[in-house]
């Protein structure tokens, strides 16, 4: 075994709680199923809680970067149209982000009452196309995620002769322009 | 330079007539704001209700209409409303309609500002409409309007006489275009006005009487005015111009 | 900003568009179902699409297609005006371009929403939108997320071809409350807004008036617009006209970080975003319908001393106040969160005690419905379920001030079906008619016995759904119609309780009472009855100051220091419902995370970690360290805590057994024949940070005491902006 794979188990060993909707990193044959709950708590451990012994090689491990940033879950989500517009663009793409860094995290600066913070990723978003592409993307990073499924949306359809249909009880509602 | 444009903008800043922060919109209408604002004249406390006569009128309008979409009599009652109320539909007029209707007052309000022919303003006894239209002022509605304002005492159009007798406002197209210049006075058109022929019309509704509604240049209605260029002769009648079997 | 874009997935949109019988990829395909029979393909823009044939616009063809088109007045909740008329787009055969919102999709026809000719008309309809707009960009709020100013960017024109001498339409600025700024200058006249008072608020009062150029959005006679949900017309505002009074020129969207996470105002849990920049909330936006919150406009107004100093008065005050087993009470406020519940649960049983009570009347006794069978207090019809009722009666509630967004769900469904509702209870404005069948025990006696018209169609209903108030478990006739109704729905359990159905519901209207309810954190018998000598208010700001004995010790942990603070001997720093992620259950018993949008100021600290910290202090630590963790122990508590964004359903016959408990435990209850009363009677008040807010009081004094408030525009040169 090479150096650079014992360093990487021995990193992987984070204690695994049973709670099932937060996942750590997928076994092969889950690869691409997405955070799923419901099961039975043991059923779901052993779904997800193996480390995989592959050869990807997670990119925290040479990178450098502060050893924080991998007890910190990041999310996985579609961020939601914004309701000041109508346009949905940029509302297909799955975002990843991290929750705020809580325990002073925050501070005004004395000087100009500019924020600041010590969260150094705090201001950080990365853009998907797919959510395929996020979790292979967190995944070689090394990161545990947390997938959020996108709400469903249901719209009826409709119809401007709607608003002209002659009902035949009680009105209740007068429709206007 | 500085103290000029210092006090034009004291100027500025005096607040308006109504206090409100703008006040000028729709300026060229001859109809108030699209806003109403309680006055001593109207305002909601002011009672208003049908009186029996008109109510039976109301309930006719009302019954030709399915029970559920009675708000389809909005218009006609209104206009009931209006001539009750003196040519014009204040708040009251409109709040007795919604009630009436079981709308909400704001639908009827929508349509008492939509159409221009329900006064929002109280007015003169009699109503002048004068077209201004091209048609009529092509054929000189111009000076019909003018004779109509120095007539009643030098107003602008949109005004009242100080006597409450006559109200004038410019109107679009009435659809008497073939007897332009025109003008309507309460219910009724006058046609094919001259400067002279308006006075007289005018000086009898300030005596109070009516005079006759229409072509006021004798012509009965819309026919040519300086006489038939066709079909000036005798028409045939029946049997004329036929084989013997049919004469 | 890091930002990565990575490689193309292997579903295009073209995938999701082309019609191969399933229309399931695409997220916003209108049909939810596969395709049917009756469904009508016809081809936009080259792409075959397939819509629903029943009543499909073609703007939502076009959507499905793909294609963007641009629009102001059409919206997907709103009924249909036409009279933007921007999203023209071309059809075969047509000699004009067509509205295609107003236009029914029709089978086979060929649709272009990118030629010249739909450039073009689109054009002249902007040109005429921006004849009489200001050109206030600079100084609006909408500026960076306007539609006009995103469309004028690819259909403006940027120079006028008007020249009036008399200059640009100017409109009077309405006053719609202390929650929307107006500048009808910049209006466009979409009437969405009147569409929305009109539709989903229930509020006739905002309309149109006047015609063509001069046609003002407004109300006429002069007065405030009064609507639980009127903070959504700034949303729905295509432009710059309604705009945030509160947020009114303090950002810019663009400066915005915005978090998705759950509103805590009510028990719906309506799903917000927080939008915050720096340290600070400056917005709440929907992510479904849900009125506006001011949070950022509060400061917190206390830190306590240091951690371990505070800590330690803690573990000094038990001791010296002597109290042992169920002589420590604890006191769960209305924006606790599941978490801190859990964990203060966990605390005070390890110290011996069961005397958990929950902040509201009766609350520091067992509950009526307990809570052994979580369809005796949950809303288990589920929200969107109220749209299938036929028949809903209201007992002891409004749904108008408690769950606002539910209350439009059933005057949606009271518009479009033949919904009958009928109201116990105080006598509201429930934005829908119903039949009025009284205010007490007597009139639910009747109803019961089937007397009155509106127990007949509730009889003869298919779905029917009777939603109980959770007030009404505070009344003093509660017991007694708990118990009724309990056995009413087990003798007619074939229509209310059925595998598909289940009609007996529990509203809630505060956002910590389901998980509460779900974690049993309730009082037993015994514990109830006991004086405590140590009370610990987490969030609690509703406590009664006379039902705390004089000699106990009081802790209070909250964030905004109200009631609850003033009562306490320790005040401990915790943070806000925008500054932690945590978990919540809404009255469906669906729980959702909530996101931290910013983090907490100064020494604030999570609920949970405050309770963790003060385990350790008392001598009897908490076993979860990471919030992980802690939500293994909740998963060991009840699954459906940690199973997010889903509900589960309880079986009928559980259900059915749950409701036979509850008839049991209130068999002895007396009528006594007092009314019913709601419980808020002032909507824009019931929590601490709404309490906090000015916004908020103003509202209470514009809306509940009908005061004018000080912010309206009266001769003023601000209406110029």
């Amino acid at each position: 075994m090479s150096l650079l794979r014992s360093s990487k188990q021995a990193i992987f060993r984070w204690p695994l709680p049973a709670c099932p909707t937060y996942t750590r990193r997928f076994s092969a044959e889950t690869h691409n199923q997405p955070v799923r709950t419901g099961d039975a708590p043991q059923k779901e451990t052993a779904q997800i809680a193996e480390v995989a012994d592959t050869d990807v090689l997670t990119a925290e491990v040479i990178s450098g970067a502060p050893v924080e940033l991998r007890h910190r879950m990041v999310r996985i989500y579609q961020p939601a149209r914004n309701t000041m517009q109508s346009g949905a663009g940029k509302s297909e793409r799955w975002r990843i982000d991290w929750d705020v860094l809580l325990g002073a995290g925050r501070w005004e600066n004395p000087l100009m009452g500019w924020a600041s913070s010590a969260d150094y990723m705090q201001g950080t978003r990365m853009s998907f196309r797919s959510k395929e592409d996020a979790m292979h993307f967190a995944e070689k990073q090394g990161w545990n995620y947390y997938v959020q499924p996108p709400p469903t949306k249901k719209i009826p359809p409709k119809n401007y002769s709607e608003n002209f249909v002659y009902r035949p009880n009680t009105l209740r509602i007068m429709r206007t322009k | 330079m500085l103290v000029t444009s210092l006090l034009r903008r004291s100027a500025a800043s005096t607040p308006s007539v109504f206090g409100r922060a703008f006040s000028n919109s729709c300026a060229r209408h001859s109809d108030a704001l699209f806003m109403h604002r309680d006055t001593e004249y109207n305002n909601p406390k002011i009672p208003f209700a049908f009186t029996g006569d008109n109510m039976k009128r109301a309930e006719e309008i009302i019954s030709r209409y399915p029970p559920q979409y009675k708000k389809a009599a909005v218009i006609p009652l209104l206009d009931i409303g209006q001539r009750q109320n003196k040519g014009w539909t204040s708040i009251s007029v409109m709040n007795y309609v919604a009630k009436l209707l079981e709308m909400a007052p704001m639908r009827v309000y929508e349509v008492a500002t939509f159409y221009t022919m329900f006064n929002r303003e109280p007015i003169g006894e009699n109503f002048v409409q004068v077209c201004t239209t091209t048609p009529c002022m092509l054929r000189g509605s111009t000076e019909i309007l003018n004779t109509v304002c120095s007539q009643l005492g030098g107003i602008t159009p949109g005004a009242t006489t100080n006597d409450g007798k006559f109200t004038v406002i410019e109107v679009e197209c009435q659809g008497a275009c073939s007897n332009a210049p025109m003008m309507v006075v309460n219910d009724d058109f006058y046609e094919d006005l001259t400067p002279a022929t308006t006075k007289k019309v005018l000086e009898a509704f300030a005596k109070g009487q009516k005079p006759k509604p229409g072509p006021q240049s004798g012509r009965k209605t819309s026919e040519n005015s300086a006489g038939l260029t066709s079909l000036t002769s005798k028409p045939y009648g029946p049997g004329e111009f036929c084989t013997p079997e049919f004469s | 900003m890091l930002r990565l874009v990575s490689r193309p997935s292997s579903t295009g949109r073209l995938g999701k568009v082309v019609c191969s019988g399933a229309p399931h990829g695409g997220r916003r395909s209108i049909a939810s179902t596969s395709a049917r029979q009756a469904d009508i393909t016809l081809t936009v823009d080259g792409k075959e699409v397939t819509v629903p044939k029943v009543r499909s616009a073609l703007i939502q063809a076009c959507e499905a297609a793909g294609a963007t088109i641009p629009r102001f007045c059409y919206h997907d909740r709103l009924a249909i005006a036409g009279n933007c008329r921007m999203c023209l787009v071309e059809v075969e055969r047509s000699p004009k371009p067509v509205a295609s919102c107003a236009m029914p999709a029709m089978p086979g026809s060929k649709v272009f929403t990118n030629t010249p000719l739909v450039h073009e008309a689109r054009e002249g309809v902007m040109e005429f939108l921006l004849a009489n707009h200001p050109l206030d960009c600079p100084i609006c709020d909408q500026g960076g997320e306007c539609d006009l100013q995103d469309q004028s960017m690819r259909y403006g024109s940027d120079r006028t071809r008007f020249h009036e001498i008399t200059g640009k339409r100017a409109v009077e600025n309405k006053d719609l409350g202390p929650l929307v700024k107006t500048s009808m200058n910049r209006c466009i006249q979409c009437t969405r807004c009147v569409r929305f008072a009109n539709e989903v608020a229930g509020v006739e009062e905002l309309g149109t008036t006047g015609r063509g150029n001069d046609l003002q959005i407004g109300m006429y006679v002069e007065k405030t617009m009064d609507s639980e949900l009127s903070g959504n017309i700034i949303d729905l505002c295509p432009v710059g006209a309604l705009t945030s009074k509160p947020y009114a020129l303090h950002a810019r969207p663009w400066e915005l970080k915005n978090t998705e996470s759950i509103d805590v105002m009510d028990a719906v849990g309506s799903n917000i975003r927080v939008d915050s920049r720096g340290v600070q909330v400056m917005r709440i936006q929907p992510r479904t319908n849900d009125e506006v919150n001011e949070e950022w406009i509060t400061r917190r107004p206390f830190v306590a001393a240091s951690w371990e100093e505070a800590l330690q008065t803690i573990a000094d005050g038990i001791a010296s106040s002597g109290a042992t087993g169920n002589e420590i009470q604890a006191v769960a406020g209305h924006l606790a969160d599941t978490e801190s519940l859990v964990a203060l649960k966990d605390l005070i049983n390890r110290l011996g005690s069961d005397n958990l009570a929950l902040d509201q009347i009766n609350g520091s006794a067992p509950p009526l419905h307990g809570v052994d069978v979580r369809s005796n207090y949950l809303f288990n019809s589920t929200i969107p379920g109220v749209e299938e009722a036929d028949a809903i009666l209201l007992v002891g509630t409004n749904p108008r001030h408690e769950a606002a967004v539910l209350n439009s769900r059933i005057r949606k469904s009271w518009l479009h079906t033949s919904l009958e509702v009928g109201l116990i209870g105080e006598r509201t404005d429930t934005a829908y008619g119903y039949d009025y069948l009284g205010a007490d025990s007597k009139a639910l006696a009747d109803f019961i016995a089937g007397k009155g018209a509106f127990a007949a169609k509730f009889k003869a209903a298919k779905r029917p759904l009777i939603i109980v108030g959770s007030a009404l478990a505070e009344q003093p006739d509660g017991a007694a119609a708990y118990n009724a109704l309990a056995k009413f729905v087990e003798k007619n359990k074939d229509s209310l309780i059925t595998p598909e159905w289940n009609g007996f519901s529990v509203l809630h209207r505060i956002a910590s009472r389901p998980a509460a309810y779900e974690i049993g954190f309730v009082p037993s018998k015994k514990a109830a009855s006991t004086q405590p000598k140590f009370i610990y208010l987490l969030n609690a700001d509703e406590v009664d100051p006379k039902s705390i004995p004089a000699n106990a010790f009081v802790v209070y942990q909250g964030h905004h220091g109200d009631l609850g603070a003033s009562l306490a001997d320790v005040c401990l720093p915790a943070a806000a419902y925008t500054e932690k992620a945590m978990t919540w259950v809404n009255t469906e018993g669906r729980s959702q995370v909530g996101r931290a949008a910013v983090p907490p100021p100064g020494a604030s600290r999570e609920d949970w970690k405050i309770i963790r910290a003060l385990s350790e202090v008392l001598g009897s630590p908490l076993p979860y360290d990471d919030v992980l963790s802690l939500r293994d122990r909740m998963w060991d508590i009840s699954p459906t805590l940690v199973r997010y964004d889903v509900v589960e359903r309880t079986s009928p016959e559980v259900a059915v057994a749950g409701l036979q408990t509850i008839a049991a435990n209130t068999v002895s209850a007396k009528v006594s024949g007092k009314p019913f009363l709601k419980p808020i009677s002032n909507f824009y008040q019931t929590d601490p940070i709404s309490r906090a807010s000015v916004t908020m009081a103003q509202c209470t004094r514009a809306f509940v005491k009908g005061e004018d408030y000080g912010f309206g525009e009266k001769g003023s040169e601000a209406a110029y902006a």
